[in-house]
Order: structure tokens, then C-alpha cells, then sequence
């Protein structure tokens, strides 16, 4: 019994999945592209860095670091965000099922602690390994060209 | 101390080639004013940027102290460039974010030696104090003027104590009166702390004072320097 709906309820998570996949890949362009227009900006200062003698470990260290704060800054804000709405939702439950699909009639809540540490986790790794071209691409910069004239 | 034997450097750019300098030689020892002269285009600044380790020559060497610095990893040339070479460039380069002083310490605090912020603090006072400009420790660039912003780059140019200064045409974006208090702390630097100065430059005034002057023109070392150079020098 209840086949029909458990495949149904499969699907549903399968779409999602894809759902989200394709989000997250949006959201990763949004750092990388942030990022080359940062490091376009910062052309001449990095060619100045290099010039008193930062390593290109270094400026890759910036920039890596620059987008993890970009990225950690997102990830506290989702985190509030979700939190709180889900707080919200469970106090008010607004959203409302219908009676004759579902057992239940209010859309059920459930924060676990385990779930939000992994999306936490996996939205800090995300953002870091965004970085890491734009990074890369900055610390290979040929310093004599960053300065070439205004 | 500086010496550069058969320098070459191509740009390719596509199919294209631009051989900007063909085979430059030159010796600069320590204490040494050395004034580079040439037409725009003529390699002077490329040049510098090879000797500063900033670039990598096509072909030929560069040594300081005796040792090549294009066989060195880069990450070791970077710890050159902090240590022993000061750059100091026409458009004077600071960054704009950040006010005089923090930008004389830079270098320092790319050094990475375990030094206090507070005496890395005074050190940068005390560079800025040596250039005048006690005054404008908390201004930005955009609050100086170029004569300011110049010594400014000096001043981090010279924070970590190289033992060599590269200018890049120091004054070519000065007025004559600027330009010449540029110049005069350059000379005095020179005299008092012995500093090896390269200075890339269209202004006569230069060659009086330099010891050596290499005339550059289609990226060679012209062995006549013109006269518009040497007559002022002889007066």
C-alpha cells in the first residue's frame, strides 16, 4: 500500500535535489564571477604588493581569504535566515496542506542539528573552493604588467 | 654588486615579437649612481623592472651580490625584492585604501619577523619623519600632493633598508621645484647611507650627480651619449 505515494514523495526529493544542485552552481558563479571582477580592480594593487615583495602564496592568501568572508558573511545570513524562518513556521505554520493528500494539515518542522552543521559546513567548503581560481588567476599576475601605466 | 650580463627581453604578442632590449651590460657597484637615459620606448623601464627581479629576461642574467637572481624561485626573489630592493615609480604607486603611513609599512609587514605592530609603528613614523612628512602620517594619497606622494613611495621604498633603489623616472610626473626636493633626498640618501640609486630619467640634472650614465635607444647600450645629455654635465 501507499506505493503510489512514496514514489511520488521520491521524485519530489529527486527534483529538489536538482533544484538546489542548480542554485548552489549559480550561487558558486555569483563568488568566482565577484571575485575576477575584485581581482580586475585590484590589478594595480597587486602588482604594487608584488613589487615590495609579496609571494604569490601570499596574494593568493588574500584573495582566498577575501571570498571565504564573502562566502562565511552568506553563509551566517542563510543560516539566520532559514532558522528563523523555520522558527517562524512552526510557531504560526502558516503554510497549510491539504486535508485530503496529506496526513497532516500543517507543514511540519523539524531543525536538526546534524543537518544544519553539514549544510553550514558544506556552504563554507563551497565558497572556499569558489575562490581558489579567481585566487590562483591573482597570484599569477605578471607584476610588470599590473603596473604598466595609467 | 649589480651587474647584468647580455639581457634580452621579448614580448611576444600573438604572432608578433618585440625585441625590447638586445644585449645590455652593466655594472653598478655599491654607493653607485647609476642615471639611465633613452627615447620613450627605448626599454629603460623594462630594463629596471629585470633588474629589480620584477620580470624574467628571455635570455642573459642579472646579479646581485654575485648571485643570480633568475635562478632563484620565485618565492625567493619576492624575499628579495622585500629586502634588498626598493622600487620607486613615476606614478608613485601607493595604494589608495590605505593612508601614508600604512603604506610605508607595507613592506614590513610582508617581512613577517615576528616585530611588534608597535615597532613597526615607529619604524614607519620614523622613514616618514626622514622624508618630512611627520605631518601626513594619517593622510590618504588623495590628500597629498604628487611631490608628497612621491616621498610617500620613497619612504616605503626604503622602510626594510634595501641596499638598492630603482626610480623609474622619479620626477616625471613632478614640477621642476618638487622634482628637485625629490632629487635632493635622493642625493642625500645616496651620500649618507651609501645607497645604490638606478634611476631612470629624462632630466639632465640627473647626469650631472650620477657617477655612471647609460644612454639606451632600440634596447642597446649606446656607447656615445648624446650631447644633449653630456653637454650639461661638462658645464
Amino acid at each position: 500500500m501507499n506505493r503510489s505515494l512514496f514514489s511520488a514523495l521520491k521524485l519530489e526529493k529527486l527534483a529538489m535535489f536538482i533544484i538546489l544542485t542548480l542554485i548552489i552552481i549559480v550561487a558558486c558563479f555569483n563568488i568566482v564571477s565577484t571575485l575576477i571582477m575584485v581581482v580586475m580592480e585590484k590589478t594595480k594593487d597587486i602588482g604594487i604588493l608584488k613589487s615590495i615583495g609579496a609571494t604569490n602564496r601570499s596574494i593568493m592568501a588574500i584573495f582566498t581569504l577575501e571570498g571565504f568572508l564573502i562566502g562565511a558573511f552568506g553563509t551566517v545570513l542563510g543560516l539566520a535566515g532559514g532558522l528563523g524562518l523555520s522558527y517562524l513556521l512552526e510557531k504560526y505554520q502558516f503554510i497549510q496542506l491539504p486535508r485530503d493528500i496529506y496526513y497532516i494539515d500543517r507543514f511540519p518542522v523539524d531543525v536538526q542539528l546534524g543537518d544544519t552543521a553539514a549544510i553550514v559546513l558544506a556552504a563554507l567548503i563551497i565558497s572556499l573552493l569558489s575562490c581558489i581560481y579567481p585566487a590562483w588567476q591573482a597570484s599569477r599576475l605578471n607584476p610588470v604588467d599590473a603596473l604598466r601605466y595609467e | 654588486m649589480i651587474e647584468a650580463k647580455d639581457l634580452h627581453k621579448i614580448y611576444k604578442n600573438g604572432a608578433s615579437q618585440l625585441h625590447v632590449l638586445k644585449g645590455i651590460d652593466l655594472k653598478v657597484e655599491k654607493g653607485e649612481v647609476l642615471a639611465v637615459f633613452g627615447p620613450s620606448g627605448a626599454g629603460k623601464s623594462t630594463l629596471l623592472h629585470l633588474l629589480g627581479g620584477l620580470d624574467a629576461p628571455t635570455k642573459g642574467e642579472v646579479y646581485i651580490n654575485g648571485i643570480d637572481i633568475y635562478s632563484m624561485n620565485g618565492y625567493e626573489r619576492a624575499k628579495l625584492r622585500n629586502r634588498k630592493i626598493g622600487f620607486v615609480f613615476q606614478f608613485y604607486h601607493l595604494l589608495p585604501e590605505f593612508d601614508a603611513l600604512e603604506n610605508v609599512v607595507l613592506p614590513l609587514l610582508i617581512k613577517v619577523e615576528n616585530r611588534k605592530f608597535r615597532d613597526i609603528r615607529e619604524r614607519g613614523i620614523e622613514i616618514l619623519t626622514a622624508v618630512g612628512l611627520n605631518e601626513r602620517l594619517h593622510h590618504r594619497p588623495n590628500q597629498l600632493s604628487g611631490g608628497e606622494q612621491q616621498r610617500v613611495a620613497i619612504a616605503r621604498a626604503l622602510v626594510n633598508d634595501p641596499e638598492i633603489l630603482l626610480c623609474d623616472e622619479p620626477t616625471g610626473n613632478l614640477d621642476s621645484e618638487t622634482g628637485k626636493q625629490v632629487l635632493d633626498l635622493l642625493w642625500n640618501l645616496n651620500r649618507k647611507q651609501n645607497l645604490t640609486l638606478i634611476i631612470v630619467t629624462h632630466e639632465n640634472e640627473i647626469a650631472k650627480v650620477a657617477e655612471k650614465v647609460l644612454y639606451i635607444k632600440d634596447g642597446r647600450v649606446m656607447s656615445a651619449v648624446p650631447s644633449f645629455v653630456t653637454s650639461d654635465i661638462r658645464n
